[in-house]
C-alpha cells in the first residue's frame, strides 16, 4: 500500500460525504452543514486562484446561494457534487468579471478577469512550514490553465475527467496543464531557499 | 536540506491524486494547500444556511430557528399560521411568498396555499391567473410594497422565482457576517451581484432591501390574524391610504425606504427575473 498518509488537519478524502449529500438532499440541516465545512474550503481556494482573496468569499457566497436553492435538483455523487459547485463558482467568477467590464458587450474570459492581489512574490514563500494561504498563491502564480487544474485536481479533489468538465476541456488537456503546473512549481520549490521566510506578508 | 528533482510523472499523478510522498517540497506544497480551514466556522455559512432552509423542495426546517425576529413575533395560534406560510414558501420559492401571504392575511385557506404556488411555479407562464391573483391580492400588495391590489395580482402571476424570503435571508445572515467590517453590505460587490439583482429591484434599490427586508421577515403574520390587535412595536400609520388593506399592510410603512413609494414592484421584479434569466 502506497502511503497515503493521513495528515491531521487535512481536508477530507470525502468519505462518507456522499450519504451526507443525499441527507442533505432531502432537506437534513445537519448534512448540508457538514457538506459544506467539507466543500467551501476547497471552492474558496479555487475562487481565490480566479478572482483573488478579497472577491473569494463573494464569489463562493454567491454559489452556495444557487448551490443551496438546486440542491434537490442535483443527482450524483460527492465527486459529481464538487464538480457541480465547482463550476458555479467559476460561473460565478465569469460573472463578476462580466459585471466590472466597462464593455459588457465583448466576451470575456477567465483571462480577462482583474489582477489577482495575490500576485505577490509568492516565490519567496517557499518555507518550510507553509500557510494554506501562502501555498494557494503560489499556485495561483502560474499560468491561470494550470493553476486551475492544480487546484481542481489536487485541492477540490477531482479526477482528470471531472475537472475537465468544469473547465470545459478534455481530460488529457486537464492532464497536461495539472501536469505542467507542477513541474514549474518543483521547479521553483527546489530553487528556493530552505529557509523559512518568516515576514511572509 | 532535500533538494530533489522535479517528481517523475507517475509521482506527480499520485500527488494530484491526493498522496502525500516524503520528501518532496511539491508534496509539502499540496499539503499545505489542502489543510482544513483553521476557522472553527469558514463565514459565509448562515447565509448558505438561510438560503437551504428557503430551497424548494426541501421540507421545510423547522421554521422556529428561522430567525430570532420571526422567532420573537410568533406565539401559539399565530405559530402554527406562521408555519404553515413558512413551510409554503421554503417549498416553492418565490412565488410561494405571494400566496402564503395571501392566505395568511386572510386566514381562512392556508392549506391551499403550496398546492397552488407549486402549480404557478411550475408553470411560470401559465395563464391560470385566477387562483393566484385570488390568493395573493391584497396581501401580496402589503408584503411586496405599496402597489394597488390590481398590480399586485399581476405580480402573483408573473412573480420572479428565486424567493425573496431566502434571499432576505441570505442578505440579512451576510449583512450580520460584514457588521464588523466598515464596508456597508449595500456597496459591496455582493449587493451588486446578479443573485440579488431581483431582491434589489423589488426593493428598489440597495438602500431599501434593508427596509424591505424586515418588512417582509416580521410582518404581516403577527398582524393578519389578530387584526384588531397591531403589535405595539409596529405604531399604525398611514392605514388610510390602502382602505381596502387589513392592518397586515401596517408593518411595511414602518420601515419605509425612500425608494419605495413610488416604485412599481411588478414592472422591476419580471423585467430583472428575464434580464437574469
Amino acid at each position: 500500500m502506497t502511503d497515503r498518509t493521513v495528515v491531521a488537519g487535512q481536508l477530507s478524502s470525502g468519505t462518507g460525504m456522499s450519504e451526507c449529500l443525499a441527507a442533505a438532499r432531502e432537506g437534513d440541516e445537519g448534512a448540508f452543514v457538514r457538506l459544506y465545512r467539507d466543500v467551501q474550503p476547497r471552492l474558496r481556494r479555487y475562487a481565490s486562484v480566479l478572482v483573488g482573496g478579497q472577491d473569494a468569499d463573494d464569489v463562493t457566497a454567491e454559489a452556495w446561494l444557487q448551490i443551496a436553492r438546486d440542491l434537490h435538483g442535483f443527482s450524483g455523487d460527492i465527486q459529481a457534487f464538487r464538480a457541480w459547485t465547482a463550476r458555479i463558482v467559476r460561473n460565478r467568477a465569469l460573472d463578476l468579471a462580466r459585471s466590472r467590464s466597462r464593455r459588457p458587450s465583448v466576451s470575456i474570459g477567465l483571462d480577462d478577469l482583474l489582477d489577482r492581489p495575490e500576485r505577490h512574490d509568492a516565490w519567496d514563500l517557499a518555507a518550510e512550514r507553509m500557510s494554506t494561504e501562502q501555498a494557494i498563491a503560489l499556485i495561483a502564480t502560474l499560468p491561470r490553465d494550470q493553476a486551475e487544474a492544480v487546484l481542481l485536481r489536487a485541492v477540490v479533489g477531482l479526477d482528470p475527467a471531472a475537472a475537465g468538465e468544469v473547465l470545459g476541456k478534455r481530460p488529457g488537456a486537464v492532464r497536461v496543464a495539472a501536469h505542467r503546473g507542477l513541474k514549474s512549481l518543483a521547479r521553483r520549490l527546489s530553487a528556493a531557499p530552505d529557509t523559512p521566510i518568516s515576514d511572509a506578508e | 536540506m532535500r533538494r530533489n528533482q522535479i517528481p517523475s510523472a507517475a509521482k506527480r499523478e499520485r500527488l494530484l491524486a491526493g498522496e502525500r510522498l516524503e520528501g518532496q517540497r511539491l508534496s509539502e506544497l499540496l499539503a499545505a494547500a489542502t489543510m482544513s480551514a483553521h476557522s472553527a466556522e469558514p463565514p459565509g455559512l448562515e447565509s448558505a444556511l438561510a438560503a437551504f432552509r428557503s430551497a424548494p423542495a426541501v421540507v421545510a426546517a423547522p421554521p422556529a430557528r428561522r430567525t430570532p425576529v420571526l422567532k420573537s413575533l410568533l406565539s401559539g395560534l399565530v405559530a402554527t399560521k406562521v408555519i404553515a406560510g413558512v413551510a409554503g414558501a421554503a417549498a416553492v420559492g418565490g412565488v410561494a411568498l405571494a400566496a402564503s401571504t395571501g392566505h395568511l392575511g386572510d386566514g381562512g385557506h392556508s392549506a391551499d396555499a403550496p398546492g397552488q404556488a407549486i402549480a404557478a411555479a411550475h408553470h411560470p407562464d401559465a395563464t391560470d391567473s385566477g387562483s393566484m391573483s385570488s390568493s395573493g391580492d391584497d396581501s401580496s400588495s402589503a408584503s411586496m410594497s405599496d402597489s394597488s391590489s390590481a398590480s399586485s395580482s399581476a405580480s402573483s402571476t408573473h412573480a420572479p422565482t428565486p424567493s425573496l424570503v431566502g434571499l432576505c435571508h441570505a442578505w440579512q445572515a451576510h449583512e450580520q457576517s460584514q457588521s464588523d467590517h466598515s464596508v456597508s453590505a449595500a456597496h459591496s460587490a455582493w449587493a451588486k451581484s446578479p443573485a440579488f439583482s431581483v431582491l434589489v429591484s423589488t426593493a428598489g434599490g440597495t438602500d431599501g432591501v434593508d427596509g424591505y427586508c424586515t418588512a417582509l421577515l416580521t410582518p404581516s403574520t403577527s398582524a393578519s390574524t389578530t387584526p384588531t390587535s397591531v403589535p405595539p412595536t409596529h405604531p399604525t400609520q398611514a392605514v388610510t391610504t390602502h382602505p381596502n388593506h387589513k392592518p397586515t399592510a401596517v408593518p411595511s410603512h414602518s420601515h419605509p425606504a425612500p425608494s419605495h413609494t413610488n416604485h412599481k414592484p411588478t414592472a422591476t421584479a419580471s423585467a430583472s427575473a428575464s434580464a437574469s434569466a
